[in-house]
């Protein structure tokens, strides 16, 4: 953790509890961290842990029962609905553990989505998504169903839409969880490209090249965080 | 983001899956269609029952003189018909009758046979085409001409085929200028056994009769414009011909209005009640329609939860994803619409050729039609995009 590094993101007291058939279940509890720019965090531990409950919270996706998200140095638990709809599109980068493409849409239309709800004209939303699909080495990629890629490509358009809209902050679960070695190694290297273009990358993930990857570790037990990035 | 866009994106949606959207577009199209053909059918049934049961009469009043009243004026004469025609409301047309008996000896058997006198416009009333040669001429109606048609029943009888042929009435030659075909409708059956004549030459020749005089008929058919109050009519005619014929109007009225719509209400009422079954049939069939649609809508959304989500973590917020999911439904609302319409219409057409009856498709069920589908679309539109907006984002994370 380097303290002089701009902090995009804080995360405070932040716990998340599930209901469950035998009572409430604790996914996350009492977790403090902070998100700085220019550095890849990856939050390892168990299964069960709450490593993507956490993930959820930082990137908007949910809220905590108790605590506080500060995103760009907003303060988000007033947010309404649309207001944390607003501030992810304007701020966060999501890339899903199966890279969360929508089925039956082109590569290029799943990467220019953010794009569109920014109000982005057509012409330049193409543009840009061109653009970030050749970043990930998918240049040739544009118009093909999301059908016809293979798992890895896939990987590569989800980090393109995630990056189509030059976020400040890239949330990413298990990002090499279903890839290959070949894959897993171009995955890592493009985020190490993000970070070093200035961007937080918060990934979750078990992969030990990943985990080497990173500049900073936190790892979560039973929804605790047992190391790593305290406030 | 932009209004095009949202359109876009529910156009790709419904087109992304087209089976889904098939099956759901089909489901509701099936209930519109069925409303569609009922009431295409309904209309042109009803017509054609009209038709069948009265003829010409559907819209046309009978005066005849009253016989059981004190103070009688004496049957209708022609020459009621011209004021009546400038007094009446709605009246467009008129025909006066005359009728008796005649027979004629054919092979040593005596044949008996109705005959009729006729002024005006005698061919709607007598509804039945020509089978050979053609219809007496308005000019010959009015003249003294000694022309006449046959039924087609008195014409086999007789042995007649093509004409021109001679027939002798009461020992007064007629030509036979046609002969005419089955009746189209009930009332127009009497032609079949019959002669039917200009009304002077028939009153000077061919009825053995005395009881009216020169001028007068047995009846007078006023025809109506179609739609008009015949309950009206009756009380225009009776004020307009009692003028006319100096009787009092406090007096009860020395004519007779065969009311046709006295009879027609009975038929109406059980075409009434046939077209209530029928309408009940499609609104169940609408309901089961509404009950698929929306059924398959909530089951299309559900299997959408993925992407909605999907949508939200890229920056969509609820107002675009109601919109989007408005829209959706509205388009395939309105495709149901207008392919129900076209079903609907088309079965219709199929009906109305194979059971040879009109059908009446007017703009008002055409419209409704669309109206429907729009109105069901705009509705389930509606609530699913609630439930669609208000779905956690945080779905987005779950493969």
């Amino acid at each position: 953790m380097n303290p002089g590094d701009p902090i995009l993101a804080r995360v405070r007291g932040a716990t998340r509890t599930f209901p469950g058939r035998a009572g409430p279940v604790t996914a996350l509890s009492d977790v403090s961290l902070d998100i700085r720019a220019g550095r890849l965090l990856v939050v390892g531990g168990p299964s069960g842990g709450g490593k993507s409950t956490l993930l959820n919270l930082i990137g908007l996706l949910d809220r905590p029962d108790v605590g506080e998200i500060e995103i760009g140095g907003e303060a988000t638990g007033s947010l309404g609905a649309d207001g944390l709809a607003r501030l992810r599109r304007r701020v966060l980068g999501h890339l899903f553990q199966d890279a969360g493409l929508i089925p039956r849409m082109s590569a290029g239309a799943n990467v220019a989505l953010p794009l569109m709800y920014q109000g982005v004209a057509e012409g330049e939303r193409r543009e840009r998504a061109a653009k970030a699909l050749e970043d990930v080495g998918l240049g040739g990629r544009m118009v093909s169903r999301v059908e016809e890629l293979s798992g890895g490509e896939r990987h590569r358009v989800g980090l393109a839409r995630a990056l189509a809209s030059a976020p400040a902050i890239l949330v990413c679960d298990e990002p090499t969880a279903s890839l290959d070695a070949a894959n897993g190694e171009t995955m890592v290297r493009l985020l190490r490209e993000q970070v070093a273009m200035g961007r937080a990358v918060v990934c979750s993930s078990h992969d030990p090249l990943l985990l080497s990857a990173a500049d900073d570790r936190a790892t979560l037990v039973h929804g605790r965080l047992t190391e790593g990035a305290p406030p | 983001m932009k209004r095009l866009d949202v359109f876009r994106s529910a156009v790709w949606a419904l087109a992304a899956h087209p089976a889904r959207t098939g099956a759901l577009l089909l489901a509701l199209a099936a209930g519109i269609a069925a409303t569609t053909f009922v009431a295409s059918v309904i209309g042109g049934f009803s017509k054609e029952i009209d038709r069948l049961a009265f003829g010409a009469y559907s819209t046309a009043l009978v005066i005849r003189e009253n016989a059981f009243v004190v103070d009688r004026h004496g049957p209708p004469r022609l020459a009621d018909a011209r004021p009546l025609m400038q007094q009446v409301d709605g009246a467009t047309a008129f025909a006066a009758w005359a009728d008796g008996r005649a027979e004629v000896w054919r092979g040593g058997e005596s044949l008996r046979f109705d005959v009729y006198g006729v002024a005006g416009r005698y061919i709607d009333e007598l509804d039945t085409p020509i089978a050979a040669g053609r219809y007496l001429s308005h000019d010959e109606v009015g003249a003294d001409a000694r022309k006449c048609l046959v039924g087609h029943e008195l014409a086999t009888a007789l042995g007649l085929s093509a004409p021109p042929q001679t027939l002798r009435i009461r020992g007064v030659s007629c030509e036979i200028v046609g002969i005419l075909a089955e009746a189209r409708s009930r009332p127009a059956g009497r032609y079949s056994n019959a002669v039917i004549a200009p009304l002077a030459v028939t009153q000077r020749y061919f009825l053995d009769r005395d009881s009216l005089a020169p001028g007068e008929v047995d009846w007078i058919t006023l025809f109506m414009r179609p739609g008009s109050s015949m309950d009206e009519a009756e009380i225009e005619t009776d004020i307009a011909l009692r003028s006319v014929r100096g009787a009092p109007q406090s007096r009860p009225s020395p004519f007779s209005y065969g009311d046709p719509n006295a009879t027609l209400e009975q038929q109406k009422t059980q075409r009434d009640l046939l077209a209530r079954l029928l309408l009940t049939v499609a609104a169940l069939s609408l309901i089961a329609s509404l009950i698929a649609y929306a059924g398959m809508a909530g089951a299309a959304l559900a299997s959408r939860q993925r992407e909605v989500a999907l949508r939200m973590s890229a920056g969509a917020t609820g107002r675009d994803i109601r919109a989007q999911v408005t829209i959706e439904f509205l388009l395939s609302g309105l495709g149901a619409g207008l392919f129900g319409l076209g079903a609907g219409a088309s079965l219709a057409a199929v009906s109305a050729r194979v059971w040879n009856w009109p059908m009446i498709l007017n703009p008002a069920i055409a419209l409704s039609s669309v109206a429907l589908g729009l109105s069901v679309g705009l509705v389930v539109g509606i609530v699913l995009a609630g439930r669609a907006a208000g779905l956690p984002p945080s779905l987005a994370a779950r493969a």
